[in-house]
């Protein structure tokens, strides 16, 4: 078996509370998620899914535990040194899509190539084009994020995510927000990129995405109860 | 408690930091209004009624001689309220430290029973010589002790100070550095030959315009005339405390510039409270949700917000009313001037108190209203506080920077707040302009007087309280170590008329200057016409300055000159430049032609030996004029003059680059305060830029890139701005001021100056964006 792109040894990641207490939202998880796959984590709010999504990309940091994402131990990297990986080796895609406001949907993309530096800076803007052409948005490629529709901007949301070619694909909710059809659409996309090779981690609620996945993990107070192939989903 | 004043509560506590920023920046704001409003109602009034309670006089004639019959003459002519007599002498005195203070000293039957520029005793009575308050300071002496004074003719009189008195109708002795006496002409005899009056102060029943005046001294002037006692000069008064204009444009600027700083408070209070209302949004999403009308959502923020606006003016206007009257004092004291009541009247405070609650609650209940009339739907989809989007974003992307998009990403931010970025644009642009500007026009100007001075052949002139056989002044002046050159120049007053109106009433007074044959000291070019002739009887170079006063002196122009009785026709063959001076220059002989005052020298112009201190050397000029018993009104050396027109120069300067640095100050605020709140709107924004791969750092260079852009956008337009500017003051200060041409002139120091206002600002705003650096990626992403 190939060495895990993610992996999870007794993490556990407290947030304080009022009074001195403290919640715990990840208990002694241990994961490993294989290059390749598409894994998606359900449960219910509070159960600890974007905490462990949060963990993966490297905005977060865990308390107890180690974390090993796409060869690197996350917590021995710094600020900087975090930042750095996570635009080489993560693409992050959000539920609002967060695209910067100011910039038009290539722009967005560009700004994700200037800030890693890995694309060569003579082919970013055709490559911005290419990937915007890959999500089926490269008509709207000079438009700013809000000329552009729901379903627009996350296509352009993942795009972006793939403007530095990670090998790890984040999602949270990433059809959340998106009428039936458009999150459909998403969720093939999504398909197509873990053919391709790309690793897929996606938070999700929609039952069609994570059947669509090849596994399934479910999240309850903050443990895995239940990891298991997608179209095993009941 | 109420729930809504639960929530009130609960609010204050989770945004104290916010409440108490804003109940601070309100205070302050407030408070400077009000202590400005105050001060300037206070001080205009008591400086009027100062003046007129000085009763000063309107006019002053001058004669030979004053007796009982022509003061009661004058006294009883139409119009007139009262006639006080004296006479004036300039003297020494010795003050602090034995350093020695022109004297100006008043010879007056009883110092305290003046009728016409009346001064009341300031403490104690006693007898001696009575000295203006002002000059306390210069003299640091207490009554019935010795004050040492040169008399006529130079030798040293110790006289008792009789005490102290009060003369609002003059400017305050330290400012002229000069210290105003009175004597009886008893006391006065031990210093003087001549005690007895020889100027009438003329107060009048009703003071008019400065033409009625005028017109009215004319009518005086020709009565004394009529009766065989011509008066030999005549001044007219402008009917209000000498440093009146200038305490008025003070006082001006502070109302400009406290009404900045509370319009700033205002504008601030009104965008803090849109933050909180960005903030509150879904919660009067869920209110009105819940069946809230839009009065109901807004008398539930306004429950926290009005109190603390009541705290805020309630503190501020006694504050504020305190400081206004510390300033009044501090100015009363300044102007010298009584000051009866600092009170400010009831409808007045009324006004600052409208002021002080209206405008913050105004620009605290606008965001207010606007979040509450908000519907439902817009309020519970609203994600927060957030950067707006909307036409100022759209209008943005139009903006691109080659290369790294960070840059572009930059410069759309900077324009995503038109409205802000117009207030910051316009206060940082209008003191830098300010700043640029008053640099410039200091240096242009001072480099104009530079170049005058340049032209001025002689170092020091010595004007002499009475003329004296001139090859005796320039022999005494030889004999001083340290003087290359001397030369004794002839000085008198006439009035000019020109050929058409020749014989009527004089129409002005100016000085005529007498240059000796050959002098070696009258080099300044004539820069239209021609130079004088020596030996010419009817030949004056005009200065530019007296031409643009009197404009009939123009070039060819033939005037009458009078001089007491006699009246002789000249032509103005020249102009010169010379700055600030209202003279006629003439040969020697014109002069002459002109006075009649034979050898009398009223005035020694003295060239220094290279390396000589020009202070020293006018210390030993006088000491050597003294023994000599040829005692010197005033002496002025080059650098004095200088100094003199360096500090006027500077005076307006420094007003300007406080208002510059004021409104600097507001903008630089703005700029830094709208970096740290831009930290707080674009925290989500911030943390998409982390997860994409963005090191703190990177995010830091983009904040302080958007600074540099709109400091860079203002400085660019400073120094546009500045350009008219520092032409049209340059052009002022050559017609208005010094008569003189201003070149324009861009002050290095200046420009560097807005550097490092730049430089200053950006790490400003990378110490206020550094709490970017300290939060994490998912706190950033988290925020709302």
């Amino acid at each position: 078996m190939s060495d895990p792109i993610v992996s999870f040894e007794g993490v556990e990641r407290r947030y304080p509370l009022a009074g001195g207490r403290f919640h715990l939202a990840l208990r002694s998880l241990d994961l490993r998620i294989t290059a390749g796959e598409q894994v998606a984590i359900l449960g219910k709010s509070g159960s600890g899914k974007s905490t462990l999504l949060n963990l993966m990309a490297g905005l977060d940091r865990a308390n107890d535990g180690r974390v090993r994402v796409a060869g690197s131990d996350l917590s021995a990297l710094g600020e900087d040194a975090m930042s750095r990986w996570r635009g080489r080796q993560v693409g992050v895609v959000f539920q609002f899509f967060q695209l910067l406001p100011t910039l038009t949907a290539a722009e967005n993309l560009h700004i994700a190539m200037d800030l890693v530096g890995v694309v060569p800076k003579s082919q970013r803007a055709a490559r911005a084009l290419a990937l915007l052409d890959r999500v089926g948005v490269a008509d709207q490629a000079g438009k700013l994020p809000a000329a552009l529709s729901g379903g627009q901007q996350q296509r352009v949301a993942i795009a972006r995510a793939l403007a530095n070619d990670p090998p790890l694909l984040l999602a949270d909710e990433p059809t959340g927000n998106l009428d039936t059809e458009t999150a459909s659409a998403i969720t093939g996309l999504f398909s197509s990129l873990s053919r391709e090779g790309k690793t897929l981690v996606l938070v999700t609620h929609d039952d069609t995405l994570a059947r669509a996945s090849q596994r399934v993990i479910r999240l309850q107070d903050g443990t895995i109860v239940a990891d298991g192939p997608g179209n095993n989903l009941t | 408690m109420s729930s809504s004043w639960r929530k009130a509560w609960a609010d204050l506590r989770s945004h104290r930091v916010a409440f108490a920023l804003i109940a601070l920046v309100l205070i302050l704001g407030t408070a400077g209004m009000v202590a400005a409003l105050d001060a300037q109602t206070v001080l205009r009034r008591e400086i009027a009624a100062s003046f007129d309670h000085a009763e000063a006089a309107d006019m002053v004639l001058w004669f030979d001689g004053i007796d009982e019959p022509l003061r009661a003459g004058l006294a009883a002519q139409p119009g007139v309220a009262a006639v006080a007599v004296r006479r004036v002498a300039y003297l020494r005195i010795a003050g602090a430290g034995g350093r020695e203070f022109p004297l100006h000293l008043s010879i007056v039957a009883d110092p305290l029973a003046q009728t016409v520029a009346r001064a009341h005793a300031h403490g104690p009575v006693g007898t001696g010589l009575w000295v203006e308050q002002s000059g306390q300071t210069l003299l640091a002496a207490r009554p019935g002790e010795k004050l040492d004074l040169r008399d006529s003719a130079g030798a040293v009189v110790s006289l008792p100070l009789a005490g102290w008195l009060h003369d609002p109708g003059v400017a305050p002795s330290t400012q002229e550095q000069m210290v105003y006496a009175w004597a009886t002409p008893d006391l006065a005899g031990r210093l003087l030959k001549a005690t007895g009056p020889d100027q009438a102060l003329v107060r009048l029943d009703r003071r008019g315009s400065y033409s009625e005046t005028a017109e009215h001294t004319s009518r005086l002037v020709a009565w004394a005339a009529g009766q065989g006692r011509p008066a030999v000069r005549a001044d007219t008064h402008v009917a209000r405390h000498p440093h009146d204009l200038l305490m008025t444009a003070m006082l001006r600027m502070l109302g400009i510039l406290s009404g900045m700083a509370f319009l700033s408070s205002a504008a601030w209070s009104a965008y803090m409270v849109s933050l909180w209302m960005r903030r509150e949004q879904r919660v009067v999403g869920i209110m009105k949700s819940l069946g809230a009308r839009h009065g109901q959502v807004a008398a539930q923020y306004l429950l926290l917000a009005g109190p603390l606006m009541l705290l805020a003016a309630g503190l501020a206007v006694p504050m504020g009313a305190s400081l206004g009257q510390v300033l009044v004092v501090r100015e009363a004291a300044e102007l010298n001037i009584d000051l009866a009541s600092s009170a400010v009247a009831a409808p007045w405070r009324a006004l600052t108190l409208g002021l002080a609650l209206g405008l913050p609650v105004l620009s605290v209940a606008w965001p207010v209203w606007r979040a509450a009339r908000m519907t439902p739907r817009e309020a519970m989809s609203d994600a927060g506080v957030g950067m707006p989007g909307g036409t100022g974003v759209h209008r943005a992307r139009w903006l691109r920077l080659p290369g790294d998009r960070r840059w572009t990403l930059a410069l759309r931010n900077s324009f995503r707040r038109p409205w802000r970025l117009s207030m910051m644009l316009a206060a940082l642009a209008a003191g830098g302009a300010l700043l640029l500007t008053s640099h410039s026009n200091h240096e242009a100007v001072m480099a104009t007087v530079d170049a005058s001075l340049a032209n001025q052949a002689h170092d020091i002139e010595v004007a002499m309280q009475r003329p004296a056989p001139a090859e005796e002044l320039v022999a005494l002046a030889l004999a001083v170590p340290g003087v290359a050159r001397a030369e004794a120049w002839r000085r008198a007053g006439v009035s000019v008329s020109d050929a058409v109106s020749a014989g009527s009433e004089p129409a002005a007074r100016l000085a005529l200057v007498g240059i000796p044959p050959g002098s070696q000291l009258q080099r300044r070019p004539v820069v239209e016409g021609r130079s004088l002739r020596d030996g010419a009887t009817d030949e004056v170079l005009a200065t530019r300055h007296l031409l643009a006063a009197h404009p009939q002196m123009r070039l060819g122009a033939l005037v009458h000159l009078t001089y007491r009785e006699r009246q002789h026709p000249v032509r103005v063959v020249g102009l010169v430049e010379e700055i600030g001076q209202t003279t006629l220059l003439a040969p020697e002989a014109t002069f002459e032609a002109v006075t009649g005052l034979g050898d009398a020298a009223s005035s020694l112009r003295v060239e220094a030996r290279d390396g000589v201190s020009l202070a020293l050397l006018a210390r030993a000029l006088d000491q050597t004029l003294l023994d000599a018993r040829h005692t010197p009104a005033q002496i002025i050396t080059r650098d004095r003059v200088r100094d003199a027109l360096d500090e006027h120069v500077r005076v307006v300067g420094d007003v300007v680059r406080t208002v510059a640095l004021a409104a600097a100050l507001c903008g630089g605020l703005w700029l830094v305060a709208s970096a740290g709140l831009g930290v707080i709107e674009r925290t989500r924004e911030i943390g998409v830029l982390r997860a994409l791969g963005a090191t703190p750092r990177d995010i830091q260079g983009v904040f302080l890139a958007e600074a540099a852009v709109v400091a860079g956008s203002a400085a660019l337009l400073a120094v546009v701005l500045s350009m008219g500017l520092i032409a049209w003051l340059g052009h002022l200060a050559g017609t208005q001021l010094l008569h003189a041409t201003v070149h324009f002139h861009v002050s290095t120091k200046g420009l560097a100056l807005l550097a490092a206002g730049f430089a200053v600002l950006l790490a400003a705003v990378a110490v206020a964006v550094q709490r970017v650096l300290r939060l994490s990626a998912r706190d950033a992403l988290a925020r709302e």
